[in-house]
C-alpha cells in the first residue's frame, strides 16, 4: 500500500471514531436530575426558599398592619374633611443589608390603604405628576376638551406623606456559618405643612438561620 | 436570727406565695374544663355523597355536613398547638374611628417558648366577609406565660362579627 494511500485511510478511520465518539453523548438517553414541580405558594405564608431577611409574607403582613393601624387613628382617617395624602416609595429608604426593591412595600400599602378607606383619605399620585401635567396643558391648549369632570386651578397637594427606612443588625458566627438579622422597618406620616409626624408605626422581627439562601 | 434574716426570710415566703398564686392562676387558666373552646370544623361527606349518587349535579350547602363555626371566638385550626396553647379571652371595641379592634389573651401552657400566627375575619349581620381576611400575624408566647393578638377591621359601618384563627407560626 503505497504511504499516501495509508495516511489517507488512517485520516478516514479518525474521522469516523471521531465522529462516533461525539454523536455518542447525543444519541444516548438525557440522564436528568429530578427537578421540582412547579407550586403555587400562599404568599402569607413561608415558602419552600427562606432566609433570614424580609420575604413575601413579612411584606404582606406589615403592609396589612400599617394600613390597619393608620385607619384606626383619628388624626388620618377620622377627620371631617378626608386629608390628602401621599404614599410612595420616593421618602422610604433601604439601610439594611437586603437588597430589596422599596416599592414593593409602598405600592401594597398604597393600594390596600385606598380600597380599604373608601374615601376616609384622598390619595395623591406624585408619580403621575408628568402625566396629569401633560393632559392638563393640552385641556388649556384646547388641543383636548376639558373632559366631564372639570378644571382645576392646579394639581392636588399633599396634607401628609409617608416616610420609612429599611434597616438591619447582621452578627454571623464563623465557627457553624450561622447567621443571626434583626429586621427593622419604620413608617411615619408627616404633616407637609409644620413637618409634625401624625402616626408612626413599626415592624421588626429577628431571625437566625445557616442556610445559603440569596436574594437578589 | 437576727431582724434582718428575719426580714429577709418574710420577704422571701411573701414572694414565694405570690409566685405560687400566680403560678397557681397561669395553671388554672391552663385547665381545659374552666375555658370553653370552640369545636373544630368537622366536615361529614356521607350527605354529600348520598346526594351525588341520587343523581344531584349541582347542590348549595347540605345539612349535616358541616358543624356550626362560632362566631366573635378564637379558633385553633392548628393541631400542632391545640393542646398547647389556651384562649383565655376574647374581646372586642369600637376604635375612635370607628373600626372594630378584637384582642385575645392566649396563654402559653407549656414549659417552652412557642409561637402562633393569628388572623381574623370580619363579618357583617349576613355573616358576609366585609373586607379580606387579615394577614397572618405572629405572636410570641414565653413559657407558661400570657400573649396578645390584637387586628383591627379596616371597615367602620358593616362589621357585626369576627372569628379569629390561630396557627403555629412557620
Amino acid at each position: 500500500m503505497p504511504i499516501q494511500t495509508l495516511i489517507r485511510n488512517c485520516v478516514a478511520i479518525g474521522l469516523v471514531v471521531g465522529l462516533g465518539a461525539c454523536n455518542g453523548p447525543m444519541t444516548s438517553p438525557t440522564q436528568n436530575v429530578a427537578g421540582s414541580a412547579t407550586v403555587n405558594l400562599d404568599p402569607n405564608t413561608r415558602g419552600p426558599v427562606a432566609g433570614v431577611g424580609i420575604e413575601g409574607q413579612d411584606i404582606t403582613s406589615m403592609t396589612d398592619q400599617m394600613m390597619r393601624d393608620m385607619l384606626g387613628t383619628p388624626q388620618l382617617a377620622g377627620r371631617a374633611v378626608p386629608p390628602q395624602v401621599i404614599v410612595d416609595g420616593e421618602y422610604f429608604s433601604n439601610e439594611s443589608s437586603q437588597r430589596i426593591n422599596r416599592n414593593i412595600i409602598a405600592d401594597r400599602l398604597r393600594i390596600n390603604l385606598n380600597r380599604a378607606s373608601q374615601g376616609r383619605m384622598v390619595f395623591v399620585s406624585r408619580q403621575s405628576a408628568g402625566m396629569v401635567q401633560q393632559e392638563r396643558d393640552l385641556k388649556r391648549q384646547g388641543q383636548v376638551d376639558t373632559g366631564t369632570v372639570g378644571l382645576t386651578k392646579a394639581q392636588a397637594g399633599g396634607d401628609f406623606r409617608l416616610r420609612g427606612n429599611i434597616a438591619s443588625l447582621d452578627s454571623r458566627d464563623p465557627r457553624t456559618g450561622m447567621i443571626q438579622r434583626y429586621n427593622q422597618v419604620t413608617f411615619e406620616m408627616v404633616d407637609l405643612e409644620r413637618g409634625t409626624i401624625v402616626w408612626s408605626g413599626i415592624y421588626e422581627f429577628a431571625r437566625a438561620a445557616a442556610d445559603d439562601i440569596i436574594y437578589r | 436570727m437576727t431582724d434582718k434574716s428575719r426580714s429577709m426570710n418574710r420577704k422571701v415566703s411573701k414572694t414565694t406565695a405570690l409566685g405560687a398564686l400566680m403560678g397557681a392562676a397561669v395553671l388554672a387558666g391552663c385547665v381545659p374544663t374552666q375555658v370553653t373552646r370552640p369545636p373544630d370544623v368537622a366536615c361529614d361527606f356521607t350527605p354529600y355523597l348520598t346526594a351525588v349518587q341520587a343523581g344531584q349535579v349541582i347542590m348549595g350547602p347540605l345539612p349535616g355536613t358541616m358543624t356550626a363555626v362560632p362566631l366573635n371566638s378564637v379558633r385553633v385550626i392548628d393541631p400542632r398547638i391545640a393542646n398547647k396553647v389556651l384562649v383565655q379571652s376574647v374581646a372586642a371595641r369600637r376604635t375612635e374611628t370607628g373600626t372594630v379592634e378584637v384582642q385575645s389573651r392566649l396563654i402559653n401552657c407549656t414549659d417552652f417558648p412557642l409561637q402562633v400566627q393569628g388572623r381574623t375575619m370580619f363579618l357583617d349581620t349576613a355573616n358576609f366577609n366585609v373586607e379580606p381576611p387579615s394577614a397572618w400575624q405572629r405572636v410570641f408566647l414565653p413559657p407558661r406565660s400570657f400573649g396578645q393578638y390584637q387586628e383591627k377591621s379596616t371597615d367602620i359601618r358593616r362589621v357585626a362579627n369576627f372569628t379569629v384563627e390561630l396557627r403555629e407560626g412557620d
